[in-house]
C-alpha cells in the first residue's frame, strides 16, 4: 500500500477490484465503512465501488456493483481513464506537475500508428521482436522521452503530438463506454455511473483509493492490470494524498514482510534486485593502483605498535588490513599490517617492530588486497552512478530533481554484504576485486527464470538425470494444493530425491506420497487411470516433515500491507513461552540449519566449496570480532541486524561510532565503503540506538514494539505515527510531496485542505506539525525534491519507458487470459488476442510451451472458470482445514453458478458436480453446486458467456478435505512475475 | 450492574462470521459436523453446541438487484422470557439484572425441555443425552467485567456491538436514520415494543430474511418431537409471559476464566 490500512478512512470514493476484502481483509471494511458514514457523522459520505464476477460478501456491501468477465480488468481501467481524459475529469494541476504527462515521446506516436487514432493497432508495441517475442527490437527506443540540451523535453501546452497526453488520449479512446461493456460485460450505463463516481475524485480536495489483491495479479498480463490502476490514479491526482494510492492488500498478516526480506526471486532484502550471473563484480572501484599513501616522516618516531608523524591519513581510505612500510629501510621486515587508524598522523600496527623508524624515513601505504578502498565509482550491477553523490549522472536528473533513491543502491548492497560478512576477514580486507564479499552472494543465472511454475518446470527436466540429487523445502508452502495444475505438481515431487517441508500440519504436499483413496485423483495418469510410478510404493522419494511453531508462538516482527513493521510476543500461558512438543520458530530451524552448514563448510577454501557459508557473519564461528555475534536464534538481533549497525572500524580509525552502534536512517547513515551493516535498506530505523518508550515499558531502540494510540496528525488523517513503525523513515503515506499544490504566489498549498497530509509555514520556514515524515527531510522546503523519489526524474510515469525490469508495453491494453471464451479480440482480427510476451498466434498455439501449457478450446470448455478464497479458509487450508470451527462453517469444495447456468446442467443447489479442464479432462474436481443469484450470465461480444467460481483451499489432508481447484488452473502466467493465470480459464461443468 | 443489550447491524455485517466462532471459543463449544448443503449457512440451525449463527438468504429486488441477506441467530434476551415462563423449575431460568436470560444448569435438567417450547424461537438447545438447556447468556462473564461480548469483541466493522440498555434503542434508531440513507426499507427488528435485548437492523423488510424456525433438530438431539405447531413470526414476541428477574451467583468457573482473562490483557 502506498498508503495503509488507517488512512482508508480518508477517501471519498473507494473501488475495490481484483479483491474480495470483506472476506480477505475483512479488517479493511472497519476503515471503509467509517470513510462511507455521513459527514455529519465524522465520516466523508465516500461511495463504495466492487468490479468483480460476482457478488461477493464484499460487492454484497457496496454502492456500486460493476460486473466483470474475470480478465478483463484493463479493459474496465481502460475505459475509465478514457472517461476522465474525454471528460476532462484528470487533476491537470496534479498530472502536469507530478507526472509525465507533458513529457515528449522520442517518436512513439509515429511509431506505433501513424494518422488520427491508433484504431489499427495490433497489440504488438513498436520493438516487438516476433523472433524473441520479446520488446527486444529497434522500435524500443520511441518508448523513451525526447532529450534535449537540458534533459527530456517538457510541453506543459500539451500540444505536441509526441506528449504522453496526447497518446495516452488516443491510446485510450479505443476503450469507448461500448466497447468496455462488450468486452466485460457489465451494462454499458452502469459502467458510465462508475465512471462518473471514480473519476469526481480528480478535484482537488477529493480522494480516491484503489484496493486490489490476487484478482488483479494472477493473469497473464498481471503487471499490467497494477499499471492501469497507477495510471488512472496518477490522472487523478490520487497519489500521496489522504485517502488514495494503491492499496496492494497483501496475502497474510506477513506477506508484505516477506517480500520486503526478499522472498521474491528476483530480490533481495529491501527490494534490491539479485545480482545475476552476468553481474560478476560490483563494478565500484576505478583504480587499479594498491599504492594508497606515501610521505615522509615528519616527526617524531615510531616504536612499539605505534607509528606516529605520519602526513594525510585519510580514515576513510586507510584502514586496518592495509599494509605500511618503511621504504627507506626497506623489505618484508620493515612492512607491517596496520591494526587502526588512530589519527590523520599516527597508525597502530599489529606487531611490535623491530627496527625503529626516524625522521626522514620514507614510508608508503598499500592495500593489502591490493585495490583502492572505493575511491571512486563508474557503475553498479550495469547502471551508472555517481557513488553518494546526488546523481549527476544520469541525464534525466538534469530536467527536474528528485532524491532518487535508487541511486544510492551501491550503499543499499554494501551495508548488506557487511551485514552477511561484515566480520570475516574477506570483508575487512576489502574482498576479492575489492567487492567486499560481493563474489560471496550467490548469483542467479541470467537465462534461468526462478519463478515457481519454472521451477517445477526445471524438476521435470532434471529427472531425466536421477544421478543429480534434488532437494526440495517447502517452508510454510503446499504446492499441492496451491500450485497451479496441482496434478502436474504432485508427480513432479515424485521426481525428487528429497523433500523437507516445514509446517504445523502434515499437508498434502508432507503426504504427497500417501495415497488417499478418497482423492485418487492425484495420481492419475492424464487417461484417467493410476499412474504406476505414484504409488507410494512407487514413489522413492525421502520426506522429512518438521513441526514449525505458529506465529503466536513465537516473538518477532510481522509487517502489514500499510507497511507497518510491529512487534508481536510469543504467547505465554503463566509466564512461560507456549510450547507444543518439538515444534520450532523458523527463526530456530534456520539457525539450526545454518549453523550445521557452517560445521559441514568448516574448511572450505573456495566459493564452489562453501567459503561463502564458513565466512557468512553468523554464529560463534565468525572468525574475528567486527561485526555483531549471532549465535543464538534471537529475534531481536535479526532485527537490529535488519535495521543495521556501524563496524568496528569508524571508531578506531578516529571516527566517532563505536562497534554496533544501531543506524536511525538509511538517508543519513548507510554508507558505500563497508564501514555500515544493514539487512535491510527501507527498514533502517527500525531498531535505534536510543530506547524507546511505550505505555507497556519501555524497550531498547526496537521502534516496532511502540503502541501509542495517538493521532499525531493535524487533521485527524490517522498517522498515528507512534504506533508501530514503517518504512521508509515512518513516512505513512508514501510520495507524500504529492499532496502539496504549487500555486503562485502561495508557493505550495495542501490539494485537499481539510485533510491534508503536511502543510509547509513559508513564514517560519517550517513544516507544519501533524505532518507526516517529508520526504528528504524536514528541513527542506516543498520544491526542495519532486515526489517520485524512485525515479530519476521525480515524476509518476503514466508511460512506461523502455526498461530492462519490465518485459511489457509500455502502456497497458486489453489482452484475452490465455484461455479466452472469444474467437477473436474485441479489437478486431488483426489485434493479437494474448499478452504477445506470454502467448502468441505467429508461435503455434502457445509461446510457453516451455511449461507445458495447452490451452483448452471454448468448444470443449464452454464456460469461464476463476477461484477464490474464502474468509473461513486461509491459502492451501493446511492452517484452517485443521481447525474445527472452521471446518464447521465451510466443510467442502463447493462451485458457484448461477440458476441459468444450472437450468442449463439440469443441476440444483446442493447437487454433486464435477469440473474439468484441459488439465484434467479425467481427473475432475468434485464439488457442491452451489446455485445463486448471485452470479448472473454475461453478454460478451454480443454472445451469452457463463462464469462460475470456487474456493482453492481445499486438499486431501486434513478435516475438511475436498478436490483442489487447482488440478483446473492452467500452468501459464504474468510475464514479469509469472504469477499463474489463477483466476481466469476455461473449463466445463457437468452434474456426476 | 447496568443493564445490557446487543444491537446488530446487518447492513454493516458482511458475514465473516468472527461473531459465529469466537462464540464458540469464548464459551468452549464444540464444532459439529457439517457439510454443504448449497449454501454458505453453516451450521443450519441453533444447537446446545452453537448459541449463535448467521442465516443467508439472497433477494432480488423488483429492479433486479441482488441482496446477500445476512442474519445472525441468538437468543434475544427477552424482558419477558416465554423460556422462563415456561420452566418449571424455579430459579432454572433467570434473568439477570445485567439484561442476560441465563439458565442455571445446577437446576435444570429435570424437565421436558418446556424452554424450548416456551422460547417462540425454540432458542434453548439441549445435548442429545439429557434435559439440560444450553444457549447464548450474552456472555455474562465478560459483561461483569466490563467486556464486551465475544461476538461483539470479535467483529471488525463493529456490527455487532454490547450497548447498555438505556441508550440500545436510541443508538439503533441513530443508526437506522443514516443505513435508511442507503437501504430505504431498513428496519429495526424486532420492532420497538417487542421487550427484547438483543435488537437487529435489517437492511429490508424480515419477509426477505431467514427466519426459519426448527422443526427437527431437537429431535435429532434425542428430545421428543416437537409437538406444537409454530405460531408466526409477528405472533411469537406477544406469547412472552412476566419474568422474574433475579440475580445469579458467578460459578467457579467463570472466576477462573476472569483471571485468565485479566492475566492476557493485561499484557
Ligand atoms: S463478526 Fe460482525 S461482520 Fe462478522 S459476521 Fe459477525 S456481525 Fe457480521
Ligand atoms: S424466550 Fe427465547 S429468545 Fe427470549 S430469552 Fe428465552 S430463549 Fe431467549
Ligand atoms: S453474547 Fe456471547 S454467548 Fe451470546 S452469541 Fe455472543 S458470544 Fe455467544
Amino acid at each position: 500500500m502506498t498508503n495503509h490500512w488507517v488512512d482508508i478512512k480518508n477517501a471519498d470514493c473507494i473501488m475495490i477490484i481484483g479483491s474480495n476484502a470483506a472476506e480477505n481483509h475483512p479488517m479493511s471494511f472497519r476503515w471503509i465503512e467509517e470513510a462511507r458514514k455521513p459527514v455529519a457523522n465524522g465520516g466523508r459520505n465516500a461511495k463504495l465501488i466492487v468490479i468483480d464476477p460476482r457478488i461477493s460478501r464484499s460487492a454484497n456491501q457496496a454502492d456500486m456493483y460493476g460486473r466483470i468477465r474475470s480478465g478483463t480488468d484493463i479493459a474496465f481501467i481502460g475505459g475509465l481513464i478514457n472517461w476522465a481524459l474525454t471528460h476532462n475529469m484528470y487533476n491537470a494541476d496534479y498530472a502536469k506537475n507530478y507526472s509525465n504527462l507533458a513529457y515528449v515521446l522520442n517518436g512513439f506516436d509515429a511509431a506505433i500508428n501513424p494518422g488520427p487514432n491508433y484504431n489499427n493497432f495490433t497489440g504488438e508495441f513498436p520493438g516487438y521482436n516476433s523472433a524473441t517475442h520479446k520488446y527486444d527490437g529497434a522500435g524500443t527506443s520511441a518508448w523513451t522521452y525526447a532529450i534535449g540540451a537540458s534533459g527530456p523535453t517538457v510541453d506543459n501546452t500539451l500540444a505536441n503530438t509526441e506528449t504522453v497526453f496526447n497518446v495516452l488520449k488516443k491510446f485510450y479512446a479505443r476503450y469507448t463506454s461500448d466497447l468496455v461493456s462488450r468486452i466485460t460485460g457489465m451494462d454499458k450505463t452502469l459502467f458510465e455511473q462508475i465512471a462518473q463516481e471514480y473519476c469526481s475524485t480528480y478535484a482537488d480536495g477529493k480522494s480516491g483509493l484503489i484496493m486490489y489483491a490476487m484478482g488483479t495479479t494472477q493473469h497473464t498480463y498481471g503487471t499490467q492490470n497494477i499499471r492501469a490502476y497507477s495510471i488512472l490514479q496518477t490522472l487523478l491526482g490520487n497519489i500521496g494524498v489522504a485517502g488514495g494510492g494503491i492499496a496492494a492488500m497483501r496475502g497474510e498478516s506477513n506477506v508484505q514482510g516477506s517480500t520486503d526480506m526478499g522472498l521474491l526471486f528476483g530480490n533481495l532484502p529491501g527490494y534490491l534486485d539479485i545480482p545475476n550471473s552476468t553481474m560478476a563484480t560490483l563494478g565500484i572501484q576505478t583504480t587499479t593502483s594498491t599504492q594508497k599513501l606515501t610521505g615522509t616522516l615528519t616527526a617524531g618516531t615510531a616504536s612499539g605498535r605505534v607509528i606516529s608523524g605520519l602526513t594525510g591519513v585519510d580514515a576513510t581510505q586507510v584502514r586496518s588490513g592495509d599494509k605500511i612500510q618503511n621504504t627507506t629501510l626497506g623489505g618484508t621486515a620493515n612492512t607491517y599490517t596496520i591494526e587502526a587508524v588512530i589519527n590523520a598522523t599516527t597508525v597502530r600496527i599489529t606487531a611490535n617492530m623491530g627496527t625503529a623508524w626516524t625522521l626522514g624515513d620514507g614510508y608508503a601505504i598499500t592495500s593489502e588486497s591490493g585495490i583502492n578502498h572505493l575511491t571512486g565509482s563508474t557503475s553498479f550491477l550495469g547502471q551508472t552512478v555517481a557513488k553518494g553523490v546526488a546523481g549527476t549522472a544520469d541525464i534525466l536528473n538534469t530536467a527536474r530533481f528528485s532524491n532518487n533513491w535508487k541511486q544510492h543502491e551501491v550503499k543499499y548492497m554494501m551495508s548488506l554484504l557487511a551485514a552477511w560478512w561484515g566480520s570475516s576477514n574477506s570483508f575487512i580486507l576489502g574482498g576479492a576485486n575489492g567487492d567486499f564479499c560481493y563474489d560471496f552472494l550467490p548469483k542467479i543465472n541470467s537465462a534461468v527464470n526462478y519463478s515457481y511454475m519454472s521451477v517445477f518446470k526445471q524438476i521435470e527436466t532434471l529427472a531425466a538425470t536421477p544421478s543429480v540429487p534434488q532437494l526440495m523445502m517447502c517452508w510454510g508452502m503446499n504446492p499441492a494444493v496451491g500450485g497451479p495444475d496441482v496434478i502436474h505438481g504432485r508427480k513432479m515431487l515424485a521426481n525428487l530425491t528429497t523433500l523437507v517441508c516445514v509446517d504445523l500440519w502434515e499437508t498434502e504436499t508432507a503426504a504427497f506420497w500417501k495415497e488417499d483413496p478418497a482423492n485418487p485423483g492425484y495420481s492419475y495418469a492424464a487417461s484417467g487411470s493410476q499412474d504406476a510410478t505414484l504409488t507410494p510404493t512407487a514413489i522413492q522419494t525421502t520426506v522429512y516433515l518438521l513441526p514449525a511453531k505458529a506465529s503466536m508462538e513465537k516473538e518477532g516482527s510481522v509487517s502489514n500491507s500499510g507497511r507497518w513493521v510491529q512487534w508481536r510476543y510469543g504467547a505465554e500461558d503463566g509466564g512461560v513461552m507456549v510450547q507444543k512438543g518439538t515444534a520450532k520458530s523458523d527463526l530456530d530451524i534456520a539457525n539450526d540449519l545454518m549453523l550445521q552448514l557452517k560445521t559441514n563448510y568448516a574448511a572450505a577454501t573456495t566459493i564452489a566449496g562453501g567459503l561463502g557459508i564458513k565466512e557468512m557473519s553468523w554464529g560463534p564461528n565468525t572468525p574475528n570480532n567486527y561485526g555483531i555475534q549471532f549465535s543464538e536464534a534471537d529475534p531481536k538481533a535479526v532485527m537490529k541486524e535488519i535495521n543495521g549497525y556501524t563496524l568496528l572500524y569508524p571508531a578506531n580509525i578516529g571516527g566517532t561510532a563505536a562497534k554496533g552502534n544501531q543506524l536511525s536512517s538509511f538517508i543519513s547513515d548507510l554508507k558505500f565503503d563497508g564501514t555500515t551493516a544493514c539487512g535491510s535498506w527501507i527498514h533502517c530505523g527500525c531498531w535505534v540506538q536510543t530506547d524507546v518508550t511505550t505505555p507497556t515499558g519501555t524497550y531498547q531502540g526496537n521502534r516496532a514494539a511502540k503502541r501509542i494510540s495517538v493521532d499525531n496528525s493535524a487533521t485527524g488523517i490517522g498517522l498515528y505515527s507512534d504506533f508501530s513503525w514503517c518504512w521508509p523513515v515512518n513516512r505513512r503515506i508514501i510520495y507524500n510531496r504529492a499532496s502539496m499544490k504549487p500555486v503562485a504566489v502561495d508557493g505550495y498549498v495542501p490539494f485537499q485542505t481539510d485533510k491534508w497530509v503536511m502543510k509547509y509555514d513559508y513564514v517560519t520556514s517550517t513544516w507544519f506539525a501533524g505532518s507526516d515524515v517529508v520526504d528528504g527531510g524536514a528541513n527542506t522546503k516543498p520544491d526542495a525534491y519532486m515526489p517520485f523519489i524512485m525515479k530519476p526524474e521525480g515524476v509518476a510515469r503514466l508511460f512506461g519507458l523502455n526498461s530492462t525490469k519490465h518485459v511489457d508495453g509500455p502502456l497497458p491494453e486489453h489482452y484475452e487470459p490465455a484461455e479466452t471464451p472469444l474467437a477473436t479480440h474485441p479489437f478486431g482480427a488483426s489485434h493479437v488476442m494474448w499478452n504477445p510476451i506470454v502467448m502468441h498466434m505467429d508461435a503455434g498455439p502457445v509461446l510457453w510451451a516451455q511449461y507445458n501449457f495447452v490451452p483448452g478450446t471454448v468448444a470443449n470448455y464452454p464456460y469461464v472458470g476463476t477461484t477464490y478464497r474464502l474468509v473461513e479458509h486461509w491459502q492451501a487450508g493446511a492452517m484452517t482445514r485443521n481447525l474445527p470451527w472452521l471446518v464447521e462453517l465451510q466443510p467442502e469444495m463447493f462451485v458457484e453458478m448461477s440458476y441459468e447456468l444450472a437450468a442449463l446442467l439440469a443441476v440444483n443447489n446442493g447437487d454433486h458436480v464435477k469440473v474439468t479442464t484441459a488439465r484434467n479432462p479425467n481427473n475432475p474436481v468434485l464439488a457442491v453446486a452451489l446455485v445463486t443469484k448471485r452470479i448472473k450470465p454475461f453478454t460478451i461480444m454480443g454472445n451469452t458467456v457463463h462464469q462460475i467460481g470456487m474456493p482453492w483451499h481445499f486438499g486431501y489432508r486434513g478435516l475438511a478435505q475436498g478436490t483442489s481447484a487447482n488440478r483446473l488452473t492452467p500452468n501459464i502466467g504474468d510475464a514479469n512475475t509469472r504469477i499463474p493465470e489463477y483466476k481466469a480459464f476455461l473449463c466445463k461443468v457437468e452434474k456426476v | 450492574m447496568v443493564e445490557y443489550g446487543l444491537l446488530i447491524d446487518q447492513s454493516l455485517c458482511m458475514a465473516c462470521r468472527g461473531c459465529q466462532v469466537s462464540c464458540k471459543q469464548w464459551n468452549e463449544r464444540q464444532a459439529i459436523v457439517t457439510t454443504n448443503v448449497g449454501t454458505y449457512q453453516n451450521p443450519q440451525d441453533l444447537s446446545w453446541q452453537t448459541w449463535t449463527f448467521m442465516r443467508f438468504s439472497e433477494y432480488e429486488e423488483p429492479g433486479g438487484k441482488v441482496r446477500w441477506l445476512f442474519r445472525r441467530e441468538l437468543c434475544r434476551h427477552c424482558e419477558n422470557p416465554g423460556c422462563l415462563a415456561a420452566c418449571p423449575v424455579p430459579n432454572a431460568i433467570v434473568r439477570d439484572q445485567g439484561g442476560m436470560v441465563i439458565v442455571n444448569r445446577n437446576l435444570c435438567g429435570d424437565c421436558n425441555r418446556e424452554c424450548f417450547y416456551g422460547c417462540p424461537w425454540g432458542v434453548p438447545r439441549f445435548p442429545g443425552t439429557n434435559n439440560e438447556a444450553w444457549k447464548c447468556w450474552m456472555c455474562r462473564d465478560r459483561l461483569y467485567e466490563g467486556k464486551p461480548s465475544a461476538c461483539s469483541s470479535a467483529c471488525p466493522v463493529q456490527a455487532t456491538r454490547t450497548l447498555e440498555k438505556s441508550v440500545l434503542l436510541a443508538t439503533a434508531y441513530e443508526r437506522l436514520s443514516i443505513v435508511k440513507q442507503k437501504h430505504p426499507r431498513a428496519n429495526i427488528y424486532p420492532p420497538t415494543g417487542y421487550g427484547s435485548n438483543v435488537v437487529w437492523i435489517l437492511v429490508d423488510s424480515p419477509e426477505h430474511y431467514d427466519f426459519s424456525f426448527p422443526t427437527t433438530s431437537v429431535s435429532s438431539e434425542g428430545a421428543k418431537p416437537a409437538a406444537k405447531g409454530f405460531l408466526s413470526e409477528a405472533a411469537r414476541p406477544m406469547l412472552a409471559a412476566t419474568a422474574l428477574t433475579a440475580g445469579i451467583a458467578a460459578a467457579a468457573k467463570f472466576l477462573d476464566r476472569r483471571e485468565k482473562v485479566a492475566r492476557a490483557e493485561a499484557k
